[in-house]
C-alpha cells in the first residue's frame, strides 16, 4: 500500500523556509563559508534588519573598532565558533553593543549540518539573554550602572586569549599530543577537571586553554592560589561574586585546593554535586603540583584530617580544618577529567622550541632584541633536569636576557648552578626489551578480546595457534595473560 | 638583610596610610609609584613581594600593566583595586591575570589580610 503521507523531502509542496518563518524563536542559516543564507521573521524583528541587507554577509569575530554598520556588527556577533565549523553542536555567549541602543547578551545555539566530509551548512538559534529596553525605561534601568568595558578593554582580553589558542603549541611528542586531545574533550563539556604537573609545568596555561575553548569562552576567567589567599575570600568569589564586587565567572582555576578549610571543601563538593541545579557556580578546573592522591586521605569523616607525612604528623593524630589534605569526596567529583602535564625533562623533542618561544616572550619582559641562545648555552641548558620546568627556563632567560651583552645569549649569561649540572647519562635504548613489551600487549589484548580462546586470539594477531602458545610460554604469559612473576628473564626467546 | 617589597602603582591618601601601617608592623618595604611604566622597570631591576595597583587613572595603561606582569614576571602576584562598583571590570581585572581583585563593596580593610597572605611564601 502506498503511503498517503509523502515525506517532506518527497513532498513538492513542501517548503522549508516557510516551517522556519513560522518558529518564534530568531533562526539563521550559514553556508559553509560563515555567509548569511537565511534569516527568519523572528530574527528580522529581533534585529530590526531585513533579509535582504544582510543575505551573503560573511559572519567573522571582528574587532568592534572596525564595525561601523548596523548589519556589521551583528554578523560579527553570530560568527560561529571554531567547533560549530568542524562539524559539532556548539554555543557561545555574545554581547551586542548596538550604537544608541542598551547592550544586550545572546546565547546562540550553532548545529551544523554535515555533509560528506565538511559541514553543508550552520543553523543557529538566538536565546536574548538582556531583553532591550528603550527610552525613559534604558536610562532608569541603567542609573548607578557601570559603564560597559571599552574596545581596547576588550581586546587586550582577546589578545589574552589568543594566547591560550592550541594552535601555539608544538605538539611534537606523544604525550603532549595527547594533552592537547584532553584539552579538547574536557572543552566540550563543563564537569570539573583535574589538572596534576609539577610545578611549572603549565597547568594554568592549559586551565586557560580549556576555558577558551569552551562555550564559557566569552566568560570571565580567574585563577586562584589557595595556599596564598584567605579562604573566606576564595568563598565569596565562588559562592557570593555579587557581595565580592565581581560578575560571574565562567571558569575558575583553583592550584591547590588542597590548602582550603575543610568545610570549604564539603561546600565545594556539595556545589559540584548540584551542579545542574546551580549553573550559576562557574566551571572548576584544580590544579595539583603533585599526583592528587598523595593529598587524599581515604574515608577520612568530614571536617577532621590527618597531617600529611613530612610536616611532623602522624597519619592517625587529627587535626581540624587547613589541614593540607583533600577531602576524598571533592576528589571524586575532581577526577572524572585528570590531564598529565609532562615535566620538561621528559620533553626533549620540544624543547629548543620552548627555548626559542621562552626567549622571545623574556626579551619583550626585559626590553631586549636578541636573536637566539647560543649552541654551547643551549647544550647547558639541554643537561640540566628542569626541577622547576617552564617557569625556571623562562627566569633563567630572562635573567640571561638581562646580562647578554652582544646579540645572543652565551654560556657567561647562564648562571653558575646551570653550569655544575654534569650532562645525563645516555639511556641505553634496547630493541629487543621495547618489542617485547609491545609484543605482550598485543597477545594480552588479543586474548582479552578472544576470551582467552587461543584460536580467535592466534586468528586476530594474524598466526598460527603453535606459534602463539610458543610465545606465551617465552615471554612468560600465563593463560590469562599475566606475566608471570617466576619467568626468567634469559628463557625468553623469539619463536 | 633585605626586607621583601611592596610595590604600589597609584595608591594614596588613606589607602597608602593603611599600606604604610602594614608594612611598618611586618618589615616590609614599601614603594609607592604613579605610572605603570614605572612599575615595569623596577620589576625588571629586581622583584616585588607584591604589587598593588589602584585603577582608575590611566584604566587601559593599567590593565595592560597587569597583563605585562603575568606574562613577564609570573612570580609577582597582583592585587588589584577598584575605587567604585563595576562587576564587569573587576572580572575582567581577574582575566587579564590578577592574583587577587578588590572591589567595592568589599571592604578596603580587606586589602590587609589579602596582602598579608600574598607576601607569604
Amino acid at each position: 500500500m502506498a503511503a498517503s503521507n509523502p515525506a517532506p523531502e518527497q513532498d513538492p509542496a513542501f517548503r522549508w523556509p516557510a516551517v522556519f518563518q513560522k518558529s518564534t524563536e530568531p533562526i539563521f542559516l550559514l553556508s559553509r563559508q560563515r555567509r548569511i543564507l537565511f534569516v527568519n521573521r523572528a530574527w528580522e524583528a529581533l534585529t530590526g534588519l531585513p533579509l535582504a541587507e544582510v543575505k551573503g554577509r560573511t559572519c567573522r569575530r571582528r574587532p568592534r573598532s572596525a564595525l561601523v554598520e548596523k548589519a556589521e556588527i551583528v554578523a560579527s556577533a553570530l560568527a560561529p565558533p571554531p567547533e560549530a565549523l568542524q562539524g559539532q553542536p556548539a554555543q557561545a555567549r555574545r554581547q551586542l553593543l548596538l550604537p544608541d541602543e542598551p547592550p544586550a547578551w545572546w546565547q546562540i545555539a550553532y548545529f551544523p549540518l554535515a555533509g560528506d566530509d565538511k559541514p553543508l551548512a550552520i543553523l543557529g538559534k538566538i536565546s536574548v539573554r538582556t531583553k532591550p529596553a528603550s527610552g525613559k525605561q534604558e536610562r532608569l534601568a541603567n542609573a548607578g550602572k557601570e559603564p560597559p568595558l571599552s574596545e581596547k578593554m576588550l581586546a587586550l582580553r582577546q589578545k589574552v586569549a589568543q594566547a591560550h589558542r592550541l594552535d601555539n603549541l608544538p605538539a611534537a611528542t606523544p604525550a603532549l599530543e595527547r594533552v592537547v586531545e584532553q584539552i579538547r574533550l574536557a572543552a566540550t563539556n563543563v564537569h570539573a577537571v583535574l589538572i596534576q604537573g609539577e610545578t611549572g609545568t603549565g597547568k594554568r596555561w592549559v586551565a586557560r586553554a580549556i576555558h577558551e575553548h569552551s562555550d564559557r569562552r566569552d566568560q570571565f576567567f580567574a585563577a586562584l592560589d589557595c595556599e596564598r589567599l584567605p579562604a573566606s575570600a576564595v568563598e565569596a568569589l565562588l559562592f557570593h561574586p555579587a557581595s565580592a564586587g565581581c560578575a560571574a565567572l565562567g571558569t575558575v582555576y583553583m592550584r591547590s585546593l588542597q590548602a582550603l578549610p575543610r568545610e570549604l571543601q564539603d561546600q565545594l563538593t556539595n556545589a559540584l554535586a548540584a551542579r545542574d541545579e546551580n549553573s550559576a557556580l562557574p566551571r572548576i578546573v584544580a590544579g595539583f603540583d603533585a599526583p592528587a592522591e598523595s593529598f587524599v586521605q581515604m574515608g577520612t569523616p568530614s571536617s577532621v584530617s590527618p597531617r600529611p607525612e613530612g610536616e611532623g604528623g602522624t597519619s592517625s593524630e587529627p587535626r581540624p580544618s587547613g589541614s593540607g589534605m583533600l577531602s576524598e569526596k571533592l576528589y571524586c567529583r575532581l577526577a572524572t577529567q585528570v590531564i598529565a602535564l609532562p615535566p620538561l625533562r621528559e620533553r626533549t623533542e620540544d624543547f629548543a622550541w620552548w627555548v626559542q618561544k621562552l626567549l622571545g616572550q623574556a626579551c619583550q619582559t626585559m626590553d631586549r632584541a636578541l636573536a637566539a641562545v647560543s649552541t654551547d648555552a643551549t647544550e647547558c641548558l639541554r643537561c640540566h633536569s628542569w626541577p622547576g620546568n617552564l617557569h625556571e627556563l623562562f627566569e633563567v632567560l630572562r635573567n640571561a636576557c638581562a646580562r647578554a651583552k652582544g646579540e645572543n645569549i652565551e654560556l657567561a649569561d647562564l648562571p653558575f648552578y646551570l653550569k655544575q649540572t654534569p650532562p645525563p647519562p645516555q639511556k641505553p635504548i634496547s630493541l629487543d626489551a621495547v618489542l617485547e613489551q609491545v609484543e605482550k600487549r598485543l597477545i594480552r589484548l588479543a586474548l582479552q578480546l578472544a576470551q582467552d580462546n587461543k584460536a580467535k586470539a592466534a586468528d586476530l594477531l594474524g598466526i598460527w595457534r603453535p606459534r602463539l602458545l610458543r610465545r606465551i610460554e617465552n615471554l612468560g604469559l600465563n593463560k590469562s595473560g599475566a606475566v608471570s612473576p617466576l619467568a626468567p628473564e634469559g628463557e625468553r626467546g623469539r619463536g | 638583610m633585605q626586607h621583601a617589597q611592596i610595590l604600589t602603582v597609584g595608591v594614596e591618601g588613606r589607602l597608602e596610610g593603611l599600606l604604610q601601617e602594614l608594612a611598618t608592623a611586618h618589615g616590609f618595604w614599601l614603594r609607592g609609584v604613579r605610572q605603570p611604566n614605572t612599575c615595569l622597570a623596577l620589576l625588571r631591576k629586581g622583584s616585588a613581594g607584591v604589587v598593588i595597583l589602584k585603577l582608575g587613572r590611566q584604566l587601559e595603561q593599567e590593565l595592560s600593566l597587569i597583563t605585562d606582569i603575568r606574562r613577564g614576571f609570573p612570580d609577582v602576584p597582583v592585587l588589584a583595586l577598584g575605587a567604585s562598583e563595576n562587576a564587569g571590570l573587576a572580572a575582567l581585572c581577574w582575566d587579564l591575570g590578577a592574583s587577587f581583585v578588590l572591589f567595592p563593596p568589599t571592604p578596603i580593610e580587606r586589602i590587609r589580610e589579602v596582602t598579608l597572605a600574598l607576601m607569604a611564601r
